[in-house]
This record gives structure tokens, C-alpha cells and sequence, in this order.
């Protein structure tokens, strides 16, 4: 059962960044190993998640020695030998490739002596700090592409307006139920029957444009009125898929890297019906109108006039291995950012819709000539 | 088929009917007002911004101007009505005779309208930034 959601509970921009840091660790892990494997080859630890590591411990194959890790084959048989020797990294958080001792725990082949490249300190805070420069620009990345979308959704604004549009229609009610069949027949009987030269002239200008004019205030606010709410939905509609974008970020790395200790997922899917108004009428419609959109948990968007907007919930980004990579966050932000440009250009053409389908008309049809069909009386 | 008025018929339209309907759109002003501070921005930066815009001053200019309209109309009925004599009030008014005036009145009617409120605007900015300003101002020693 959906919740039923107001206006201001859609996700706002402060939030959203919050969820687009949130991303921070993962990236940084990834950057982490894909460069510590770029300069260590040989670090096959890089490629291995928490979890494994803990299994090679059990069985054997990633025992410590001497304060260090001993990597070795076959444990506990005659043909048992060391691979490698690793050093926990604290700056890191992985196991680094470091000097295999004289003393090693089982028989090390030349091979492998001559073919071990340690690393330092020194090679830590290189790779660290090439791993927080990346994940930084790949974050400022994400964040400008949803800067294009936020500006443009600047939601408190059409929340604090929608009341002020639905006190207005209600208003314009009030006038024409109080006075269509009273005050607006008065003086237009009068006019009707005021004789003399210029008497019809003044008729037509004023007397019995009262009720038309009356009509036309009605309509013209009806266009705004609509306008302002589905306005008010594609943003609500944006923000909601912008955040989340980041949920399922997370969720697909989890996946991608069959992760259930990743568990950084602070932010949760903004799901349900969200009421953006309910207004007394819309044009000729005299019942009650509700506006709303729909985010449902499969990740389609709905509204009332445009039907289901297909998303991108059903992205899958391919498994890399049990640990998350360059290559996984990188088609992570790259989704990211072609989503938020799609979000862009999709509010765009919702607006190029309202403003061809019936607002640049109603604009145009009382364009910058007031008559007397707006302001009864009116004379140039 | 025409009808024909007393001075008492025309003074009930125009200090009745037409105060009437002027009320009810007075009403509309405060909200029409509130919004203007938000027009602009309802559309961040896309054109379709400036089509809402144009439209919603094209209704705030209709229901802040109409009340106007139909007050100085009143008005000026009211002082048709008052040029009879109180014996005549119930007599028919010849309403050819009457037409130039009702025009020549509600012109002159629109015009004080509208500066007495372009008046009482600008002494409430200057009571609210007196207010304002005394508020910020320390107490005296």
C-alpha cells in the first residue's frame, strides 16, 4: 500500500547531494584497488573482498608470519610454497604486496622471490591520494549534472505559489456563483435599456460584458492553475528519480559486487503517491481535480496525464568480480550522468508540451491588447 | 421590450450591484499579489517561464483593473440618480439625456480611483518601512 505523500516530503537538493556523497567509500575502494592493481600486478589480495580473504585465512592459503600475511599453495602438502608475502594496509584498508622474508614459513621459489615487487608507505599514500583525487572528480561530476537539474526544480518556490493559484480559483468561483444570476443581470438590463446616441456603444463596452468577462477570468486562471500544478508534478517527478538514481546506485554495486557487508545504504527509495494539489475546477470541469504523481517500487513513474515513465530501475551493471572496481563505478557515474541529462531533457519537452498544447495560445489570444472583454469598460 | 428606471432604481445599481461585484474580485488582490512574487520562477530558466508569466499579468492586470471599472460605474450612477430632485425620484428618467454625464463620470471616477490607491500603496511602503526602520533603532539612553 503506497503511502500518500505532500509536496514538500519530495526529495530536496540537500538530501540528494547527502546521497551523492554518500557514494564516497565505494568509490574510493574501488579507486583504491583498481590502482594498487595497476602498480602490483601481483597484489592478487586487490581482487579479493573481506569475506574471501577470511576463507584463505580458514583454509590455509593467507596466514600470517611473522606480523606480515603469508600467501601460500597447497597448505599442509609436501609441495606447499609461499606466492607472495602481503602487509596490512591501515591508510589503504588492503592487504599490500611487502617484502617476503628469509625466514618464510614454506619453501619460496626463486621465481617468486625475483618476480615480487614490495610496496611502502610511500606507494600507499600515492595510490590513496590518487584514489580520493578521482573519486572527488567523479562526485563533482555526478553533482554538476544534478546542479542543471536542480536549478531548473526549485521546488519551495511552486509549493509556497500552488496555494495562492487554488485561493484564486476559488475566489473566481465566488464571483460568478455570487453574482451571475443577480448583480450581473442588473446592470445589464440597465445598459440593455439605456436609450441615446452612444447608449449601444456603451452597452457592448461595459453592461454586458460583465459575465463574459467574468468567463474569461475563469479561463485564463483555469490555464495557469493547471500549468502551475503539472509544473509542479514533473519537478516532483525529476527530484523523486534523481534520488532515486543514487538508491539504486548503491544497490546495483552491492549487487554487481555481491556485497551484503556493503552496507552504506543510509538513503532509501522515495516511493508512493504524492499529492501535489487538489484544486475546486479546471475550466470546464467542475469537480474537484486532484494532481498527483506516482513512483512505484519497480521504478515507474506516473501521472495522471502522461501514464507510466519507464526508468531506469531495471539497470544491471555487469559483475566485475567480487570487488568494485574502476571499470563498475565508472559505468555506475556514467549512468548517473545520462540519466540526469535524460531527466533534463525530458522536463524540457514536458514544458515545450504545456507551453504548444494550450499556454502560448491562451497568452496569445489576449497578447498585450487589453479590451473590454478583460477589464468591462475598457477603451482604448 | 424596454423597461423604464426611477432615480431610486439606478442609485440601487450603483451603490449596490456594482460595490457589490467589486468586492468579491478585491477580493482575488491579496493572493494575485502574493503570487507575483513567484511568477517568474515557477519554470527555473525555460522559456515556457516567460508564457506563464505573460499570462498571469495579463489576469492580475483583469482582476485588479475590473473592480476599478465597475466602481467608477457605480459612482457615477449614483451621481445621475443624485441629480433629481428628491420629488422626482420616483418619476422615469430619461436615460438619452442622462448618457453624456454617466460617460464624462466614470471617466473621472476611474481616474480618482486609481490614484487614491496608487496613494494609499505608497503610504502603506512608507509606514512599513518606518516600522521597519524603528524597530531597528536603539532605545534612547
Amino acid at each position: 500500500m503506497a503511502d500518500d505523500y505532500s509536496f514538500d516530503d519530495v526529495p530536496n537538493r540537500p538530501a540528494i547531494l547527502q546521497g551523492i556523497e554518500s557514494l564516497e567509500p565505494i568509490l574510493l575502494e574501488a579507486h583504491r584497488r583498481s590502482k594498487g592493481l595497476e602498480l602490483f600486478p601481483h597484489a592478487y589480495t586487490l581482487l579479493k573482498n573481506p569475506k574471501e580473504i577470511s576463507a584463505d585465512n580458514q583454509d590455509g592459503t593467507f596466514v600470517e608470519h611473522g606480523g606480515a600475511w603469508e600467501s601460500r599453495t597447497l597448505p599442509g602438502s609436501a609441495a606447499q610454497q609461499v606466492g607472495g608475502y602481503f602487509r596490512w594496509s591501515g591508510a589503504l584498508e588492503l592487504y599490500m604486496p611487502t617484502e617476503i622474508p628469509e625466514d618464510t614459513d614454506a619453501y619460496c621459489p626463486s621465481e617468486v622471490r625475483d618476480g615480487w615487487t614490495a610496496s611502502t608507505s610511500t606507494d600507499d599514500d600515492y595510490i590513496e591520494s590518487y584514489a580520493k583525487e578521482t573519486t572527488r572528480s567523479d562526485l563533482d561530476a555526478v553533482k554538476d549534472a544534478y546542479e542543471l537539474v536542480f536549478e531548473q526544480c526549485q521546488t519551495w518556490i511552486i509549493d509556497a505559489a500552488l496555494p495562492h493559484l487554488n485561493k484564486l480559483a476559488e475566489g473566481i468561483d465566488n464571483v460568478i456563483a455570487a453574482h451571475e444570476d443577480k448583480e450581473f443581470e442588473q446592470v445589464a438590463e440597465l445598459f440593455e435599456n439605456w436609450e441615446g446616441d452612444d447608449a449601444d456603444a456603451c452597452y457592448e463596452v461595459f453592461g454586458q460584458q460583465l459575465n463574459p468577462a467574468a468567463a474569461n477570468h475563469r479561463q485564463m486562471l483555469a490555464d495557469l492553475v493547471r500549468s502551475a500544478h503539472e509544473e509542479a508534478i514533473e519537478q516532483g517527478k525529476a527530484m523523486s528519480s534523481l534520488h532515486n538514481a543514487i538508491v539504486q546506485a548503491h544497490e546495483g554495486i552491492q549487487e554487481a559486487t555481491s556485497r551484503e557487508d556493503y552496507g552504506i545504504v543510509a538513503t532509501k527509495r522515495f516511493i508512493g503517491k504524492i499529492l501535489v494539489g487538489r484544486v475546486p475546477y479546471l475550466g470546464d470541469a467542475l469537480a474537484v481535480h486532484d494532481f498527483y504523481f506516482e513512483v512505484t517500487s519497480d521504478g515507474k513513474v506516473v501521472d495522471k496525464s502522461n501514464g507510466p515513465i519507464d526508468w531506469l530501475m531495471d539497470k544491471i551493471w555487469p559483475n566485475y568480480g567480487n570487488v568494485p572496481t574502476t571499470q563498475l563505478v565508472n559505468e555506475v557515474r556514467d549512468d548517473l550522468l545520462t540519466s540526469a541529462d535524460d531527466l533534463l531533457n525530458n522536463l524540457y519537452d514536458m514544458r515545450n508540451l504545456t507551453a504548444s498544447d494550450y499556454l502560448d495560445e491562451a497568452a496569445d489570444d489576449w497578447g498585450n491588447q487589453i479590451t473590454c472583454q478583460l477589464i468591462p469598460g475598457y477603451v482604448d | 421590450m424596454s423597461r423604464e428606471y426611477t432615480p431610486d432604481e439606478i442609485r440601487e445599481i450603483g451603490s449596490q450591484a456594482c460595490p457589490a461585484i467589486a468586492a468579491s474580485y478585491e477580493a482575488l488582490g491579496p493572493s494575485a499579489k502574493s503570487l507575483s512574487a513567484f511568477k517568474d520562477d515557477l519554470y527555473g530558466t525555460h522559456p515556457t517561464g516567460a508564457i506563464w508569466a505573460e499570462l498571469f499579468d495579463l489576469f492580475k492586470s483583469a482582476v485588479d483593473e475590473t473592480p476599478i471599472s465597475i466602481s467608477a460605474m457605480g459612482q457615477a450612477l449614483v451621481t445621475i440618480a443624485d441629480g433629481y430632485e428628491e420629488d422626482e425620484q420616483d418619476a422615469v428618467v430619461d436615460l438619452n439625456a442622462a448618457l453624456s454625464d454617466l460617460e464624462t463620470n466614470f471617466e473621472a471616477n476611474r481616474e480618482t480611483i486609481v490614484s487614491q490607491k496608487a496613494e494609499e500603496e505608497a503610504q502603506a511602503l512608507e509606514q512599513a518601512q518606518e516600522s521597519a526602520a524603528n524597530a531597528d533603532a536603539p532605545e534612547p539612553v
